[in-house]
């Protein structure tokens, strides 16, 4: 009996070890998204179709206008985040990057960057083409092709080298926030986070957060030091299916040790998600360069399902007339 | 429909009261339980029952046909031919013949297949071997094999145990619930909890091998020995359960195999029914130990390379079988085997457990490899000793590996670990709440239904 009792003492204290383990894990910690309205969740169900290229390849009027309206709330959230960015003292960069070139263009974004580019010019926003280097090569060696089109470590790679022009462009650039940022979330993530993802896609891969919800390995200074480089950007800035380690960010960290480079990426986010994300949170990162990353996509995904789907605003995007109508006569199954 | 799903846990209840309501009419058992595992059976693929019910008419008439005819030798050998052929055909046939092959009734899945028709072969040859005498009710016979707690990922039965059972009036007891209690509760702590805990790290490793440092790899294979583990005997134990909350006895398919202190000696606790099976139908009728050493080891490696076959269409299983055929071979020639029965445990036994471990790990590359050219440049990323950076993931794991491992060793001289009949009663509701309780808290945000051992 006494050699029982002793078993299941050490059985016992086994299975507790295990479960003080399991309490200190970061898995359980809170999400820091904002939940999502009722109408907006009502709203998604209800129009479930997303378009995408047809909304450029089409030519009826009713398409047009359509995608008239989508780049116009894309210009205007330009240039409200123009606006914000600029007084923070700061400097606005758009790179358009994007794997649908080359041999896999797109008709969104053979034309979007023609429409982005545009509009930088016109309302005198640093723009680069990121997609040159990228366009040369084959697919499958920059991106995860069959499996998934992100990029792949190569492509992250060409990426952060073409980066570096836009990052000795800008080498000068300072802003006029606060130096201190205290404890503020700068980015959508859940901070504190390091956990193995795969995205339903058995790709698995490593993502680590910093404390200030930024797709980081190290925590940005409380107190800053150093040139300060913001990215923003969906997927393509997000880099699914790579560790931390081998992010473009990452590697430019490595390569500008003088410099804090910070990745507020998210997965499906457009200009509008950038632009409250910067106001409610990033602004306070106090940087000195904000480069956001775009394509012509992201003009797409200001179509009301898509901002339903995948927006960070919890309130719900009701269909314009255009939209209500293109819907029902399109989209609806 | 896998055992921890809500799906399972209505399915069961239902079945669970009507079978108990029956319990007078064996025969009516036996249809309910034909009709359920069928239905069971056909949440993997509309198609796979249809396998199922032309294996089993086979195997009772080519038992007729063996109870009535003096050819009895050849009628096997026929009958074996055609049963390993539909095997083959279903299951093989597409790594023999890569292109084009099976285009008249192609499986999605082949589910369940290798488990029954292994319990169909031990029919037919026990009641060659007159071990057992022809089963002329085939209701007796359909619900053996496909009897759902064991059809998906066995234990395989062997037919001169286990089919008797399906032709008696069963009972249960408060001690047979509470036996069956604890097997599920163990079971399902193993998959859903500590299984799911290693899926993601294993995967990790696996899939980021050509860039991760060496002690990644090893840990990954450590892992995933675990895994493997976790997730199988996990199943096993609740089928155990299952199996016994109707009245059966199944046999059981692991017996701590991560205490053993020898090559052999792992072999006896692990996959028990697969090994039983290989002992009766493929090793004792090569000759077994035979007159000679060397007959001895060719038989062991030709046990084992048929062990890596049935694992799986692909060489990476069948030199996975052989290897571990070599490690077994390697360990008789050097005196390695467990010397006496009753076995002492020491200070020197915790350097032979680790050593038994990792060299069966070792192996486990092949088994998790998608193919060989994966398995070779795993092994040799194991011996580049550039990247010397510590592994910071799947610790919690392997805490909780390491945790059901002691817990076994503690065990050791239980029926099986989570047997705690012994204590009193009030200290068996404490272990159970906390077992409950431990499940209940680390539930997983996605509870995978996915076995290993279903895919073989």
């Amino acid at each position: 009996m006494n050699q029982s009792i002793y078993q299941l003492s050490l059985i016992s204290a086994i299975c507790l070890i295990n479960l003080t383990g399991c309490n200190s894990n970061g898995e359980k910690t809170a999400e820091t998204k904002i939940e999502n309205s009722s109408e907006k969740i009502a709203l998604a169900e209800k129009y479930p179709e997303v378009p995408k290229e047809e909304l450029i390849t089409s030519t009826d009027d009713l398409t047009v206008g359509v995608l008239k309206d989508l780049q116009a709330r894309y210009k205007a959230d330009l240039l409200a985040l123009q606006r914000e960015v600029s007084a923070s003292g700061a400097t606005l960069v758009l790179g358009f990057l994007t794997p649908e070139v080359g041999e896999s263009i797109t008709q969104s974004n053979k034309q979007g960057l023609a429409i982005i580019e545009g509009m930088c010019k016109e309302s005198n926003i640093q723009f680069y083409d990121l997609t040159k280097s990228i366009a040369i090569e084959s697919p499958l060696d920059v991106t995860q092709m069959p499996k998934d089109g992100h990029w792949s470590k190569k492509g992250a790679e060409i990426i952060a080298e073409d980066i570096k022009t836009i990052l000795e462009a800008n080498a000068s650039a300072k802003c006029n926030s606060p130096i201190a940022i205290g404890d503020a979330i700068l980015g959508d993530n859940i901070p504190n986070e390091d956990k193995i993802a795969d995205g339903g896609k058995d790709m698995p891969y490593r993502v680590k957060t910093n404390k200030q919800g930024l797709r980081m390995n190290k925590d940005v200074e409380a107190t800053k030091t150093k040139q300060r480089i913001l990215f923003m950007g969906d997927s393509e800035m997000y880099f699914p299916f790579l560790d931390n380690d081998f992010i473009s960010t990452e590697l430019l960290q490595k390569q500008y040790p003088n410099k804090e480079i910070l990745n507020a990426a998210m997965w499906g986010y457009t200009l509008n998600d950038y632009l409250g994300l910067y106001k409610e949170k990033a602004k306070k990162s106090a940087a000195d360069v904000v480069v956001v990353m775009t394509n012509g996509n992201d003009i797409l995904d200001y179509y009301f399902t898509q901002r339903n789907l995948m927006g960070r605003n919890p309130n719900a995007t009701k269909p314009s007339t255009n939209e209500e109508k293109h819907y029902q006569a399109f989209m609806q199954k | 429909m896998a055992f921890n799903t809500l799906n399972f846990v209505y399915f069961f209840s239902i079945f669970f009261t009507a079978f108990w309501a029956l319990k007078k009419y064996v025969h009516l058992q036996n249809c309910l339980i034909i009709a359920a595992s069928y239905y069971f059976y056909s949440f993997a693929n509309i198609k796979l029952p249809i396998v199922l019910l032309s294996v089993s008419a086979f195997t009772y008439l080519g038992a007729w046909l063996i109870s009535k005819f003096p050819q009895k030798k050849i009628i096997l050998l026929s009958l074996i031919i055609v049963l390993l052929g539909q095997l083959f055909y279903f299951k093989y046939i597409h790594w023999v013949f890569p292109a084009g092959a099976n285009p008249y009734f192609k499986l999605i899945s082949t589910l369940g297949l290798s488990y029954f028709t292994l319990a169909a072969y031990s029919y037919l040859a026990d009641m060659f071997k007159q071990k057992i005498t022809f089963e002329k009710n085939p209701l007796s016979l359909f619900s053996y094999l496909s009897f759902f707690p064991h059809l998906l990922s066995g234990p395989i039965p062997i037919a001169h145990l286990h089919l008797s059972q399906f032709s008696l009036p069963k009972s249960i007891d408060l001690n047979n619930i509470e036996t069956a209690f604890q097997r599920i509760a163990w079971g399902l702590f193993k998959k859903v909890i500590i299984s799911s805990l290693l899926a993601s790290e294993v995967n990790y490793i696996f899939y980021n091998y050509s860039t991760l440092g060496y002690l990644y790899l090893w840990l990954g294979i450590i892992l995933y020995s675990f895994q493997v583990y976790m997730d199988f005997s996990g199943y096993s134990d609740m089928a155990y359960g299952f199996a016994k909350l109707l009245g059966f006895n199944i046999s059981p398919n692991f017996k701590s195999p991560f205490i053993s202190t020898s090559i052999d000696e792992f072999w006896r606790r692990w996959h028990l029914s697969l090994s039983n099976w290989l002992r009766e139908y493929v090793y004792i009728p090569l000759g077994g130990r035979g007159n000679s050493t060397l007959h001895y080891l060719m038989v062991i490696l030709v046990v084992f390379t048929i062990s890596g076959l049935w694992h799986g269409a692909n060489a990476t299983f069948v030199l996975w079988g052989f290897f571990n055929g070599l490690l077994f071979v390697v360990s008789i020639l050097f005196g390695l085997t467990q010397k006496s029965k009753d076995k002492i445990y020491n200070w020197t036994s915790i350097l032979k457990i680790i050593a038994v471990f990792v060299s069966i790990s070792f192996t486990r590359v092949l088994f998790r490899s998608v193919d060989l050219p994966q398995a070779i440049l795993f092994y040799k990323n194991m011996f580049v000793f550039s990247n010397h950076a510590l592994p910071d993931i799947g610790l919690k794991a392997l805490a909780f590996s390491i945790g059901v491992v002691i817990i076994e060793f503690l065990q050791k001289n239980q029926d099986n670990a989570s047997d705690v009949s012994r204590f009193p009663f009030i200290i068996r509701l404490a272990l159970y709440t906390l077992i409950i309780a431990l499940t209940v808290f680390l539930w997983p945000v996605v509870n995978s239904t996915e076995y290993i051992y279903f895919k073989f």
